[in-house]
This record gives C-alpha cells, structure tokens and sequence, in this order.
C-alpha cells in the first residue's frame, strides 16, 4: 500500500485531536474544564481508551462533536462518551447520534457501564452539513433515548454535566441512573431559544435550569466543583459495582456508636454519624443529600461489600418522618439497588408517614406507595437496624413491617407503635373517659401516662423476648453482624436481563 | 438585626432567653417541639436579644420569626 495513503489517513486522525486545536483547548481550560478527550482519560485506566469513529464528521468537526468508545475502569470496560462542547456547542447530530448510539448497543449487548459528559445544546438546527460524504452510515441496533431507557436497569449509568446542558443532551443525562453537576452550570430540557420561541420569555441559560437549583429539588444527585472531580466521582461511584470487594478497615469513628442517640426519647440526632460509624473507613458516597433531607440514601462499603444504605435522618424538619419527597428519594434508590444487586442497609428511626394539609397538598397518599411498592418487589437481601422509633406505616417504607428481611436487629432505644403512641392514647383515652370532666391539662397526662404504658410492651428487651428481631443488639455489635450476614450469603444469581429499569425520580 | 425563623411547624415548648439577654454564639434561645421531637434552637452569633415574638405553648409555622439578636 502507498505510503501516503496511509500518512493521509495519520494526518487526518492527528486534527481530531487536543495537540491539533490549542485554541479551542484553551478556552475550555479558561472555563475552568476539561476537553472532551481529557474528561474520557480521567476516568478511565490509563491508556485504554478504544475510540469509535474519531474521524466521524467534517473536516472541521473534529470527531462529530462527539468523543466516544471504550475504556476500563477498576480493570473493568466502561463505555465512554463526551460531547465536545467545541464543536459547534456539543450539538447532536445524525452523525454523532450513531456514534453514541454504537457504544450504547455495545453496552447493551456486552453489559458496560455507560458514562456520558452531556454538556451541549441539543440538536444541531443547522442540521447535518454538506460535505460531500456518499454512502449510508452505520445502521444502529438502538436509537439514542430509547438506548438510555433499554440500558437502565441493566448497567449503571452515569452523567457529568459541567457547562450548558440542553434538550437531547440534557435527555442523556436526565435518563442516567445519576447526574454529577458543576456549580455554574446549567440543565434545561429546552434551551433559551426554544423557551422564547415557545413562551415569548428570553432567559438565560443559567436563570433557566441552574444546577445549583436541581441539586435542591432533587434533580440532580451531586453538586460538585470542577469536570476534574466529575471524573473522580464517577470512578468512586462505578466502583460500587464493579469492584466486588474492598479491604474493608472500619471506620475510625466506629468507636462513637453507642453515643450518637441520645438518652433524652425526644432528642435530636445526625443519622448521618452512625452511616458514618458503620461504614468502612472513607466509603459513604450518597446520593441527592441536598434534596428530602428527612431521609438519607447512601452507597457505602461494610467489611468490604457494597451496601446501599437507606436511613431516616431524625435531624431534619419533619424529624425523619417520610414525606412525599424523601418517599421519592427511597423508591428510587431502592430500585438502583435492587436492580444492581446492591443488598440495602436500613437503618430505621421514624415517626411514620408526614401528615398534615401541606402534607396530603404534596401528594403523599400517593407518593408514600412508592417505597413499599419498591420493598415488596426488591429480591436484593435487606438487613434492618430499627434504631429507635417506628410507628405507623412509616416503616413498610424501610424494610421494617412485612417484607422479607434478612437480618432484624434492633438497638436498646427501640421503640414502636401501629400509630403515635400518644395518638392512640388519645382515642383510648377519649372513649373510657367521655363523660368525665377533666380540664385539658390533667387529661394530657393521662395520656401520656397510657401511652407510656404502651412503649413498655415494645421495649427492647420485652421485643427481643416476643422474638420480635434476630437480636436485640448494643450498636457497636451492628456492624459486626451485618458484615457477617454479608459474608455468609452467597452472591447474587447470575442476571440474564434485568430485573426492571430505575426510575429517574 | 438578625431574625431567628422556625425551620418547623409546631410549637413553642421551651423559652431559655428574655428580652435584654446577653448571648453568646451557639447559646439556647428557645426549644420548639415538632413531631414530638426537640428542636433547639442556638444563637448564630453573639449578641443581644432584641425582640422575642413568641411565648411557650405558641403553634408556629416553619419561617416564623420568633426571636431577633441584635449584634
């Protein structure tokens, strides 16, 4: 073969890449980010990079506006895409589309993880240019959203969002198992200019769908700094599931255990000491902790096994009572769990359901069903702290009523009711003493009197002599027993599909 | 001026400052009880209590002012 064909072939290859356009490297890094190709190589092992398609595109455009292939990550392959911001906005193309699209039946067919830095406008409206190409294109196996939707629920997906995120690219992230996004940037399902063509109202991108926004209303799970630390995260995340296990040191705050919960029933604490005190040293990676605080989910490691831990979190405004919100946020994490085979911590303190009118207004006689819809459909084993309270049908939320459980621990401060004890105090109450004339301070002190009588029944020690849990525990044997349970039970069974897709929400 | 809000609704349970104290930063201002659970609430600087909008056993709306710290 000619010499030069193949120098033609080398030196059209060399313009798709960084070294060929300092200009444009150069005002991504002015933007504080990195290129395309950066992105991919800070995630992936060093040197495993298999592109697709890098001369895809016009001349001009280098790789399509769109970076894509394979790598391995933690030794196992990923598939990898970045849409180059460089390009004519990271907008889709028919071209680019089929590139993405090829990793994704690749993924599909061979089980990869799927990771996309999403930023870019959406489709390109200047449509493909002409030049001069002849010849149909590869015929894909999928089509791009109806690849993210056949992907979920099958391998992790993952998106990075640094810079403007738009329509399809924002789809792309929108459909991803999770979203890590800088602060500064920007996530619309519509751009500006379709939002003044639509609506008449010109806004800027970052007025439209600023990220700092969707990390408090449960769009996105992470706010983060810099595209650098985008792919640090994604490294730490898909390591969950794919690493089986780690070495599994404790943490140096396990030791504090028994002196989180207070002794006073009505006191406060950060349910997020004692994740940290369960866990391995430096393992809690969670997930949308700006948004429904009233419930923390969180991946960890526990004697070096994945684990997906689920808690109510007593500080928060509705202390650790379930909302329609932290429903939301439950149900979906249960589901990622389930449908990667991540076993579930549950670490349960609380008061039920939220009620009240602003609470029934937020919808939650239906969003509460989420959770145990999601309880009664897991097949991943689920290990139950009851920490202290559970009343109500609160806990069906948590693994703690009903659903099949694999270990069912309880600590000293365990205490239960099928309502707020007081409440139902209070209708015992108002029935044997309808006729009677106490004022309203005496008669509070009768309830809570009966109501003190009906803690006792669900003590801890009267619950553990009822075979009410496995054990009644001190909580510095808690994570002895469940690293134990994690070791004695065998792995999952091998997947031939997938159990169900993960919802987005 | 700095207005201390009620981040719940529930009620006033316990009042630990008047108008005219001295605080310190991180002291107790007031206890509110919500979902029958302890809410204290701390002075986020030094100061003096100016005003105090509230008196115990009073239902409050998450975002109520109840006290204010000048200084």
């Amino acid at each position: 073969m000619d010499d030069q064909v193949i120098e033609e072939l080398r030196a059209a290859r060399a313009k798709a890449y960084d070294a060929a356009r300092p200009f444009a490297v150069a005002k991504v890094h002015e933007r504080g980010r990195l290129t395309a190709r950066e992105r991919i190589d800070a995630v992936i092992d060093a040197g495993s990079f298999v592109e697709t398609g890098v001369l895809a595109g016009a001349e001009d455009e280098a790789a399509g506006g769109l970076v894509a292939g394979l790598g391995t990550l933690h030794g196992r392959t990923i598939a990898i895409s970045s849409y180059d911001y460089t390009v004519w906005g990271g907008t889709q193309t028919g071209i680019n589309h089929s590139k993405i699209d090829r990793i994704m039946e690749l993924a599909i067919r061979h089980r990869f993880p799927f990771v996309c830095f999403a930023d870019g406008g959406g489709a390109r409206a200047q449509g493909l240019r002409s030049s001069g190409f002849f010849g149909p294109g590869m015929r894909n196996e999928v089509g791009t959203f109806d690849g993210m939707a056949l992907l979920s629920g099958l391998v992790p997906t993952v998106a990075v969002v640094s810079g403007r995120s738009f329509a399809g690219n924002a789809s792309i992230a929108g459909m991803s198992d999770v979203v890590f996004a800088t602060r500064g940037s920007a996530i619309g399902i519509g751009g500006p200019p379709l939002v003044e063509a639509a609506l008449g109202v010109s806004v800027t991108p970052e007025e439209l769908g600023p990220s700092e926004m969707h990390e408090r209303n449960g769009g996105i799970d992470l706010l983060i700094g810099t595209d650098a630390e985008g792919a640090d995260l994604v490294r730490r995340y898909l390591a969950f599931f794919l690493v089986e296990r780690t070495d599994g040191a404790a943490s140096p705050t396990h030791d504090t255990i028994r002196s989180i919960v207070p002794d006073n029933r009505r006191g406060l604490y950060d349910m997020r000491k004692v994740v940290r005190a369960l866990a391995d040293a430096d393992s809690v990676f969670e997930l949308r902790p700006a948004w429904a605080t009233a419930a923390i989910t969180a991946l960890a490691r526990m004697g070096g096994h994945s684990v997906a831990i689920i808690a109510n979190q007593p500080l928060s405004p509705i202390a650790g009572a379930i909302d329609s919100d932290a429903a939301d946020k439950l149900a979906r994490f249960i589901r990622l769990a389930d449908a990667y085979d991540i076993p579930i911590v549950s670490l349960m303190d609380n008061p039920g359901f939220m009620l009240g009118p602003d609470a029934e207004r937020a919808g939650i006689a239906r969003h509460h069903a989420r959770p145990l819809m999601a309880q009664v459909h897991r097949t991943v084993p689920l290990f139950l702290v009851h920490v202290r309270k559970a009343y109500g049908l609160g806990p069906m939320a948590m693994g703690g009523m009903f659903q099949p459980t694999d270990l069912r621990v309880a600590w000293p401060t365990v205490e239960a009711g099928g309502m707020a004890l007081e409440g139902a105090a209070a209708l015992i109450q108002r029935r044997e003493e309808a006729a009677a004339d106490d004022d309203g301070a005496t008669a509070r002190e009768r309830r809570d009197e009966l109501a003190s009588e009906m803690r006792e029944g669900s003590l801890a020690v009267n619950a553990a002599r009822r075979y009410a849990y496995d054990e009644v525990i001190d909580p510095a044997e808690t994570r002895e027993r469940i690293v134990r349970m994690l070791d004695l039970l065998p792995p999952p069974a091998a997947r031939l599909g997938k159990k169900h897709y993960v919802d987005t929400w | 001026m700095t207005d201390i809000e009620s981040p719940v609704t529930g009620s006033v349970w316990k009042l630990t400052v008047s108008v005219g104290d001295a605080v310190a930063e991180g002291q107790q201002l007031l206890i509110l009880e919500s979902m029958k659970m302890e809410f204290p609430l701390e002075a986020p600087h030094a100061g003096v209590v100016a005003t105090v909008t509230v008196a115990e056993g009073d239902p409050v709306a998450a975002g109520d002012r109840l006290v204010s710290l000048s200084g």
